[in-house]
């Protein structure tokens, strides 16, 4: 499927600007992609071209693993990565005058684990890709970054114990609509183990031991103390 | 005096002679070490435990815009989309 998206005066002229651009993609990726109607959204139209059936879809996946940097992050995608439950995306945006071309791969990976309430998780790159070697930035590269993000729905469950890999990731959470989601960053140079969260789920109810402790030991202070100055008061 | 500044006239030519060379190296090793400041690349783990599914995206972005230009449809469309899945 392909979908172009611009914002434009009509959808007639809108539609022929996103023909031109049509034919770009079908000249480069040497495929030819049928016009299949146009949606409204605020003041964006999208066209859609689209063929969902062989040989146009393995053509782009091909298309991907040739132009996939050989090296860096690059390195770590292999055909059989690029197998199942995968969503490629090619996009071309405006960046101030710049345009900016960006491929993404992302592999999904439906029901990896189940949900149990005590239980610990580990979950990373290399047991998910399987690959061996240590995850190296690109020389070429002006930026190597890993991301983490993890979603905690509020009423169901929380999450505690996180522990990345690599160590001293920038954290950062937000919530929206009762989820809470926490992001953990780091810009690399050189190589990195792997690229994993540690985290355990726990009732959503849950009260960290160290808050029972501090309550706990102020509430024996204060009760000693007031002990004491009975004691004290009598004497 | 005079005649040591001479003398250590030409000691310091030939060091300079020496050093430049070697300067110049250094900073022509530099700038083929520079990366393409142009190109980015990321990893994304994302962890969804509500369902069970973990996504990795791979993410590459060269600012030069290539392999495709769209300097001839002026500064329309603001953003082009192909998904392959």
């Amino acid at each position: 499927m392909i979908s172009l998206n611009a914002t434009i005066v009509s959808i007639l002229q809108g539609k022929l600007k996103a023909d031109i651009i049509r034919t770009k993609f079908e000249n480069f990726f040497n495929v030819t992609l049928p016009y299949n109607g146009n949606l409204t959204s605020g003041s964006t139209v999208v066209y859609t071209y689209g063929v969902n059936e062989s040989p146009t879809i393995p053509k782009f996946r091909n298309a991907f693993l040739d132009s996939k940097p050989s090296q860096g992050f690059g390195k770590i995608i292999t055909p059989n990565l690029i197998g199942n439950y995968v969503s490629i995306t090619f996009s071309l945006m405006r960046k101030g005058d710049l345009s900016v071309w960006r491929v993404t791969a992302t592999v999904n990976y439906p029901h990896y684990f189940e949900k149990n309430i005590g239980q610990e998780y580990t979950i990373g790159l290399k047991e998910l890709t399987g690959y061996l070697e240590t995850v190296q930035s690109s020389t070429e590269s002006s930026r190597s970054t890993l991301h983490i993000r993890i979603d905690q729905v509020d009423g169901d469950y929380k999450l505690i114990s996180f522990e990345t890999t690599p160590s001293q990731m920038t954290t950062s959470q937000g919530t929206y609509f009762g989820v809470t989601s926490f992001d953990f960053e780091k810009t690399i140079i050189g190589s990195v183990d792997d690229l994993s969260l540690h985290f355990k789920i726990v009732s959503p109810n849950y009260i960290d031991p160290i808050i029972i402790t501090i309550v706990v030991s102020i509430l024996v202070v204060a009760v000693l103390g007031i002990m004491g100055f009975i004691i004290k008061k009598r004497h | 005096m005079i005649r040591l500044g001479i003398l250590r006239f030409p000691s310091t030519l030939i060091l300079f002679c020496l050093i430049c060379p070697c300067v110049n190296a250094q900073n022509i090793a530099l700038t083929n070490a520079v990366p393409h400041e142009s190109y980015e690349e990321s990893i994304s783990l994302e962890i969804r435990p509500y369902n069970g599914q973990v996504l990795l995206a791979f993410i590459f972005t060269d600012v030069s815009g290539l392999p495709l230009d769209i300097s001839d449809i002026a500064y329309e469309p603001s953003f082009i989309g192909l998904i392959v899945s």
